[in-house]
């Protein structure tokens, strides 16, 4: 194991085999029984040096996790553990639909600031259940995508980055959204 | 470094070799309790002078120079002249901006520092900031716990809202070393009562903790399993407590006389707030079955006639009330758990005794709390639990593991005064991340990291922890730089950022030190004033500290060779071998100058380090195996 996460195999690291597919129940039971045994409180009496190596391997458990919990983060993990590396911060959509979509949604974000506040709470809970339809139907598609991937086929890349930066996209609406719900507060 | 009383080795032969003398400290908002755990393994809250377990959360500045601390004195009863500090922790880590506009910012004064105007009282002593006036209450517990113990005390965990943000997490460090007391950990406070709480029944499942103190609530969702603790989100507001809710009945009593709150001076408010929170109590903690109390309230020789009911009470505590029931409900949310899921639900603090919160708890978690413990003991229990096991006190199954989380979020200040997140709320803690960063115009040569804390996406409305610069970027068009920000949280939930400038690897690292509060030399330079041979005595400290640290590491090493000898190659076992003997002599040697000391425990570390990976490796793979060939195939 070694501190620079970019060369790390996080599903190695949690004894799980490559798949989009992670069950985060699970996913956290793993987490709780490897840091039962390298998290720093453990080694309280211990040498500086098991201390050191404590803290690091703790870390990189706590930043394994917060990879494979997370489906952006763990489809771009997936990606680069093949060999590819998404960037999906300078990602542009050209996905016509998703662009007018992506329009709409700001608007209607824009329009909860303007309502009262019960028409306020109605609103915002219908963009929010909208969105989290939109997402589960993108996370469906992305799962049959990645078990291509795997399998060998290197052209789904493109819908694969596709779909994981919508994704990714409502991700951070649903944190503007929840910025508005406490500035609203 | 420790700057504690090193107690004599004579007084120290009772006691059992390694085991250290620590407490609990719960630095309330109206009271604060001290503990620690017994022979007998079970935590104790340590009682003052008076028998009481509780002291006031209160310093009485007298304007003949005294100072009493610990004490509950009206306002009517002061000397004219005379200031008691009431719920400092409301103002701790504060800047004066932070109470713009608030009714509070009246009565408090200002003081510059660093750049920044920290919030400050005003006492016949002379300005005071809210550590020094917070350290003035932990020198107090530490007193009466030394005192009980008959030792100096090794240290101790120290109790906070989870809510605080990182600056009043420094701020509250900050006191206990003023106060000259070693910080083991500050621990959340709803996760002291879980802990406390799950140790006692043994109660297993998803938790709520509703804490609703005197000035702070939090709520914190945990999973309690056997020797596991793990909190799974934490949610609340630093500025919501009780002394809300007796305002609000002050504002609503005053109204009904017809008295105008408003304009009155901040004495007669302060009387009339507690003068509220009497007949609260009294209608609380009244058990005859009548629903209303009264009472009088003086005003420049006209006598005001109090009538507070139950349905009064209910009502002005309503909003206050529905308050911590939505931010319940966003942590639950956070922690991706169900109403429905929920084993137990645990108060904590005083003003969970009110009728209208347990009422209202009960009805949105169709739930009856648990009272079992006393609310305003069991944070003090658990961190007192938590400080012996953080010093190797406990063993084996006596022992557990907890798992904390940071509350806020941590990020830098982007393009347009936007946050980038960069470790989201709810992180178990200790953890790291790195993001990487660009610049936005050409040749740009410096750019500023500006570190902030908290859920909004606009820095205007999240902490400012800290600000620096990363200079000598090396010339390049916009948008080719890269910078990699790294934050780091180690398991206090104390962060360090570092900023790398990817192309020529120049570094630039900050630990983020409190910007409101005092920096390590100001603390430093007071506690060294404080005492006319603190120089020598800090030496003499520093030096016996090295050797304590140097026996601690060639036994740990050792027993932890003891436990898996096969991982050393012959070469590597006479190499360590050789390195332990020569610590051994160095130790013992009453002689040992310090910098001797430190080379060989720096030696010792360097060697032993390949080890310790090797032995974590394994211990990891066989947690892996440990759990059956199903779990591996399906993944």
């Amino acid at each position: 194991m070694t501190s620079e996460g970019s060369s790390q195999d996080f599903f190695a690291l949690f004894g799980l085999q490559r798949s989009f597919v992670v069950d985060e129940h699970r996913l956290n039971s793993l987490r709780e029984k490897l840091l039962s045994e390298t998290h720093p409180d453990r080694f309280v009496s211990s040498t500086e040096s098991q201390k050191k190596v404590a803290l690091k391997y703790t870390k990189i458990i706590n930043l394994g996790f917060s990879v494979l919990v997370d489906p952006v983060k763990r489809g771009v993990h997936l990606c680069h553990l093949s060999g590819i590396d998404l960037d999906l911060d300078n990602f542009r959509f050209t996905d016509q639909i998703f662009l007018e979509k992506q329009l709409e949604i700001r608007e209607e974000i824009e329009e909860v600031k303007e309502k009262n506040i019960e028409g306020r709470d109605v609103l915002i809970s219908s963009i929010e259940k909208n969105l989290a339809s939109t997402f589960e139907g993108f996370l469906l598609s992305l799962r049959e995508k990645f078990q291509i991937f795997l399998d060998g086929n290197m052209e789904v890349v493109n819908d694969l980055k596709n779909s994981l930066a919508i994704i990714s996209f409502i991700q951070k609406v649903f944190v503007e959204i929840d910025d508005l719900k406490r500035s609203l507060n | 470094m420790s700057l504690l009383q090193i107690s004599e080795p004579e007084d120290n032969q009772a006691l059992k070799k390694d085991y250290k003398i620590v407490v609990g400290i719960d630095l309330g908002t109206t009271n604060s309790l001290v503990g620690t755990v017994s022979e007998g393994k079970n935590p104790v809250i340590i009682e003052g002078e008076d028998d009481s377990k509780m002291a006031p959360s209160a310093v009485l500045y007298r304007s003949d120079g005294s100072m009493e601390v610990g004490i509950n004195r009206r306002e009517e009863r002061l000397g004219p002249s005379d200031v008691i500090i009431k719920s400092v922790k409301r103002l701790i880590g504060k800047t004066y901006e932070d109470f713009n506009n608030s009714v509070k910012q009246r009565e408090l004064s200002k003081k510059v520092f660093s750049g920044k105007e920290i919030v400050c009282v005003e006492t016949p002593h002379g300005q005071k900031t809210p550590v020094e006036v917070s350290s003035e209450i932990l020198k107090h517990l530490k007193k009466i716990a030394e005192k009980k113990i008959g030792f100096g005390i090794d240290g101790a965990v120290i109790t906070v809202p989870a809510y605080f943000d990182d600056t009043q997490r420094q701020a509250t460090k900050d006191a206990a070393e003023l106060a000259q007391i070693r910080v083991i950990r500050l621990l959340n406070e709803p996760t002291a009562a879980a802990l406390a709480y799950g140790l006692e029944t043994k109660g297993k499942g998803y938790f709520l903790v509703y804490d609703l103190g005197g000035g702070t609530f939090d709520v914190s969702i945990l999973k309690l399993e056997e020797g596991l603790f793990s909190v799974m989100a934490t949610a609340g507001d630093t500025q919501l407590g009780g002394d809300d809710f007796d305002e609000a009945i002050a504002i609503s009593l005053s109204k009904k006389a017809g008295l105008d709150y408003k304009s009155l001076n901040i004495r007669d408010k302060k009387r009339l707030d507690e003068r509220a929170k009497e007949l609260k109590e009294e209608l609380t903690e009244n058990n005859d079955g009548s629903d209303e109390v009264t009472g009088t309230f003086q005003l420049e020789g006209t006598n005001f006639t109090f009538n507070l009911n139950k349905s009064l009470l209910a009502n002005v505590c309503k909003d206050l009330v529905e308050k911590t029931i939505k931010i319940s409900k966003d942590a639950l949310a956070d922690a991706k758990i169900e109403i429905s899921e929920l084993n137990e639900i645990i108060l904590v603090g005083g003003s969970t005794r009110l009728a209208s919160v347990r009422e209202t708890i009960t009805k949105v978690f169709n739930k009856v709390p648990k009272t079992d413990l006393n609310p305003d003991e069991i944070v003090c229990l658990g961190a007192s639990l938590q400080a012996d096991s953080l010093v190797g006190n406990r063993e084996g199954k006596d022992n557990w593991l907890l798992l904390d989380v940071i509350p806020l979020s941590l990020g830098i200040e982007t393009m347009g005064g936007l946050v980038e997140k960069i470790i989201p709320r709810n992180s178990s803690i200790p953890c790291s991340e790195t993001k990487e960063f660009t610049t936005f115009k050409d040749g740009q040569s410096g750019m500023m990291i500006h570190v902030v804390q908290g859920e909004r996406e606009l820095v205007e409305n999240c902490r400012s922890l800290a600000k620096f610069e990363l200079s000598d970027i090396p010339p390049m068009v916009a948008g080719k730089a890269r910078v990699a920000v790294s934050f780091n949280l180690d398991a206090d939930g104390v962060l360090s950022v570092e900023a790398k400038e990817m192309t020529l690897g120049k570094k630039q690292k900050v630990s983020i030190n409190p910007s409101i509060g005092l920096t390590e030399k100001d603390v430093q330079q007071i506690i060294l004033s404080s005492h006319e041979n603190a120089a020598e005595d800090v030496k003499r400290r520093a030096l016996e500290e090295s050797r304590v640290e140097l026996t601690r590491c060639v036994e740990a090493f050792e027993s932890a060779l003891k436990d898996g000898p096969d991982i050393l190659s012959v070469e590597e076992s006479k190499t360590v071998s050789r390195c332990l003997e020569n610590a051994k002599i160095i130790f013992t040697d009453k002689g040992s100058s310090r910098k001797k000391i430190e080379d060989s425990l720096k030696e010792l570390n360097l060697i032993s380090e390949p080890f310790a990976e090797r032995r974590m490796n394994a211990a990891i793979q066989k947690a892996l195996k440990g759990r059956g060939v199903d779990d591996v195939s399906t993944g």
